[in-house]
């Protein structure tokens, strides 16, 4: 940071000599009255200290790791410059991993913000009883741990004696063997996500939705809009920062989906995400290919790093269409505000 | 009023750092598990120098008395035990050995992770130079070579408990089927082949309508361990694809889901537990420490299951050894200690205490093992099957990556199972998948 920022940045928050700015600004060259200019600095080292011995440096330090052949065992053997990534690309498994979290990915957070958008939108009505009740049950499922939901989403899904195969069974179609076939992995753990996940994000909206004026409700009322078109008009353009918010949220910690299919797997092998890896995530497999045989670190760290690039990509592409987005919704605004003023210099 | 706020920031990042730093400390201490730490400090203090040994293991290893005698017979000593479930125990273990630091003085290694760490013996300490020679005898030699270098020079581990191999069968259920249901008998069923087992599996099926075994999975562990090679030869070459014993193996295994005779219930799942209770199938592939489970698992079946051996003589599943990292700082302590655990006599206690089958032979005769029975097991004389079957296992170099190789295996039948591949095509998959794991 340059020097004439670090000032405004010190003086703006010292409220009390704003009116002796010039003078301090000169002392600040020389002599040792600038002390207060990087006291914010201190203030708020000791996130970006941690930041640094916890983020970066891991980050850095696994790239580092990423550039050798190294075994969690034997230790680093050699470097092998960037070996570890052209073999990630011709890696029929970290392929099929990929999908695998993009296809769960996208199985989870559609059908999550969609059902928590309109979920949040009945909780926000006023007139619904015992509001109070629906809206702490919503937190449940999220403060519920991973492998309790796991395990009897696993049995639920289970083959022989499954709950949901049994009413297969009972609409008189033949049960369906939900480990085998990717999509129906995918969906029996997207489920579990989506059950897990979605009173969370009806949590975010409806606080956001409470944010919007009561008033732009009762003009549409008055204006004839329907329940629909007042959800769809008002609630959802007015809560996309919220739904923004959300989306990123879900996307990176989707990218890291590992829980959920590792113990959906439960028996033998289950880092390898089903016998043709159906539901290999990345994070499963990195998991698998540094702690177990055959006990590839650097490979692992390569892993990691193409999830950060990944998770990096895929923010940078949410943050992308809100971007489009926006501009559209400027250029509507732009064009409304011209035709209203035509029309008042018309009434004139 | 300047000064003062100067030194008041100066004094929150003095805490600040203080915080960090006192972390970091505390992060290290943490890491040596409070023994190596607490036992660098207590060795300033002259006299009977007092150590603190870090033992790790997994489930249960039924050493709580022992230890507790052997701290009253050596004051100077504690032993302070981490007991983990199988795989957490392991990954704190593997990863400690990366780090070189934090890990146990002294850990357990179950038989599928023992070849990957004897091919990493500098990590741990080379019990041939504490004079490990000397006991050599005491235990089983296959036990004993797994433990050990393929050159003889360097042994990892000292043998806990072995799994031995049998065949546990619901015997109300045999009778249901109109099959013998004397333990004798059924052994003589199946004795000669695999084959034989098969069938008797069909004629089950045939009468009841219900699956004979509970997935291919435990099939394959069961008579894959049977050969003397498997994945490695002796030389320690990589030789599953060409073995004929892996073949014969895989065509056992084929032909039995060919035979659509298993319950297809994943093994260690939830629906597998339920299989035991509800009789979905009426044998499993079932090593010593395997009654404990089923008896946690289906308690209502008391006397139902009985055992017979298991079709072409010897095979293992399981059974630990425990070793010393080379990290260690008690070197000769942990040596004694571990020899003085694993002697006949405390394997002995500790089968008493929990059934773990042990890895001595010497108490083989003894009449404590051979009078061995358990009720849940409809009396079963368990320690004569076991140990005649433990008697009988051949060696086998078990080889680096040994459960790469298995795991491979397994699901490439699992997908036959599955419908998703046929028996021709998952068999290249598998070879095609091992060779691109194993290419780096």
């Amino acid at each position: 940071m340059s020097e004439t920022s670090k000032a405004l940045v010190g003086s703006a928050t010292d409220d009390e000599r704003t009116q002796r700015r010039p003078k301090k600004r000169r002392q600040a060259s020389h002599g040792p009255a600038h002390e207060e200019s990087w006291a914010p600095y201190l203030f708020i080292s000791p996130f970006f200290i941690l930041f640094a011995i916890f983020g970066v440096f891991t980050l850095l330090y696994t790239f580092w790791v990423s550039l050798h052949d190294w075994s969690l065992l034997g230790g680093m053997n050699a470097f092998v410059g960037l070996d570890n990534y052209t073999r990630l690309l011709d890696d029929p498994r970290f392929f099929k991993a990929t999908v695998n979290t993009f296809s769960m990915l996208l199985l989870s957070t559609v059908p999550q913000m969609i059902m928590a958008l309109i979920l949040a939108e009945i909780l926000n009505d006023r007139l619904l009883r015992g509001s109070h009740l629906f809206r702490s049950g919503l937190l449940v499922p999220n403060i519920t741990s991973v492998v309790a939901i796991a395990i009897v989403f696993q049995s639920l899904f289970a083959r022989q004696n499954g709950l949901i195969n049994a009413v297969i069974q009972l609409l008189g179609f033949e049960p369906l063997n939900w480990h085998a076939g990717r999509l129906s992995s995918h969906l029996a753990i997207a489920s579990m996500v989506n059950w897990q996940f979605t009173g969370f994000n009806t949590l975010i909206f409806l606080a956001a939705l409470q944010a919007i004026p009561l008033s732009y409700y009762e003009a549409a009322q008055i204006d004839g809009a329907s329940r629909i078109q007042r959800f769809s008009r008002i609630s959802v353009p007015l809560l996309r920062p919220a739904i923004l918010f959300a989306v990123v949220l879900s996307v990176i910690g989707q990218l890291q989906l590992f829980a959920q299919p590792m113990l959906f797997g439960a028996g033998a092998g289950s880092t390898s995400g089903g016998n043709d890896n159906q539901y290999l995530t990345i994070l499963l497999y990195l998991y698998g290919q540094a702690f177990q045989q055959p006990f590839r670190f650097g490979y692992s760290a390569a892993i990691a790093w193409m999830l950060v690039l990944m998770s990096a990509a895929a923010a940078a592409l949410v943050f992308g269409i809100n971007a489009l987005l926006d501009r559209r919704e400027n250029r509507a605004e732009r064009r409304y505000s011209k035709a209203r003023a035509r029309s008042q210099e018309v009434a004139r | 009023m300047r000064s003062t706020k100067i030194t008041a920031t100066l004094a929150a990042l003095a805490m600040v750092l203080a915080a960090c730093g006192g972390g970091s400390d505390d992060d290290t201490n943490g890491e040596a598990a409070g023994g190596d730490a607490a036992a660098e400090t207590d060795e300033g203090e002259a006299s009977g120098e007092a150590i603190t040994l870090n033992l790790w293991t997994f489930g249960n290893f039924g050493y709580d008395d022992l230890i507790e005698e052997y701290e009253d017979d050596n004051p100077n000593i504690t032993i302070e035990t981490l007991i983990q479930e199988f795989d957490g125990h392991h990954d704190g273990l593997v990863t400690s050995l990366a780090a070189g630091s934090g890990g146990p003085d002294i850990a357990a290694a179950e038989v599928a992770f023992i070849g990957a760490f004897t091919n990493e013996a500098d990590s741990f300490l080379n019990l041939l130079d504490y004079g490990a020679e000397e006991v050599k005898d005491d235990y089983l030699d296959w036990k004993w070579d797994q433990a050990t270098t393929l050159d003889g020079s360097a042994t990892i581990g000292l043998p806990t408990d072995v799994g031995g191999m049998a065949i546990c069968y619901r015997s109300d259920l045999f009778e249901e089927a109109g099959l013998p249901t004397d333990r004798d008998e059924v052994s003589a069923l199946w004795a000669n082949s695999w084959e034989d087992y098969i069938a008797v599996g069909q004629q089950y099926k045939e009468a009841t309508g219900r699956a004979f075994i509970d997935n291919e999975g435990l099939l394959w562990d069961a008579v894959v361990n049977q050969s003397s090679e498997t994945y490695y030869d002796s030389d320690g070459e990589l030789i599953y694809a060409d073995s004929e014993q892996v073949r014969y193996a895989w065509d056992i295994v084929v032909s039995a889901l060919e035979a659509d005779i298993d319950a297809k219930t994943p093994a260690w799942s939830a629906e597998w537990n339920a299989g035991m209770n509800a009789g979905d199938f009426a044998v499993l592939t079932c090593p010593a420490w395997m009654r404990g489970y089923i008896e946690d698992q289906a308690p209502d079946t008391t006397g139902n299951w009985d055992v017979a051996t298991v079709p072409e003589g010897g095979g293992n599943w399981g059974g630990s050894h425990l070793v010393i990292p080379a990290m260690t700082e008690h070197p000769q302590e942990a040596y004694d200690f571990m020899t003085w655990l694993l002697a006949p006599e405390q394997q002995l206690r500790v089968f008493e205490g929990t059934g773990n089958f042990p890895s001595t032979p010497e108490l083989y005769d003894t009449p404590q093992m051979r009078e061995f029975s358990s009720e849940f097991l409809n009396d079963a004389p368990l320690g004569e099957i076991y140990s005649d079957n433990a008697l009988d296992v051949v060696a086998q170099n078990i080889g680096p990556n040994y459960n790469l190789i298995n795991q491979e295996f397994g699901e490439a039948l699992n997908r036959i199972s599955d419908g998703l591949e046929s028996p021709e095509e998952a068999w290249e998959t598998a070879l095609d998948n091992i060779a691109r794991e194993l290419s780096f």
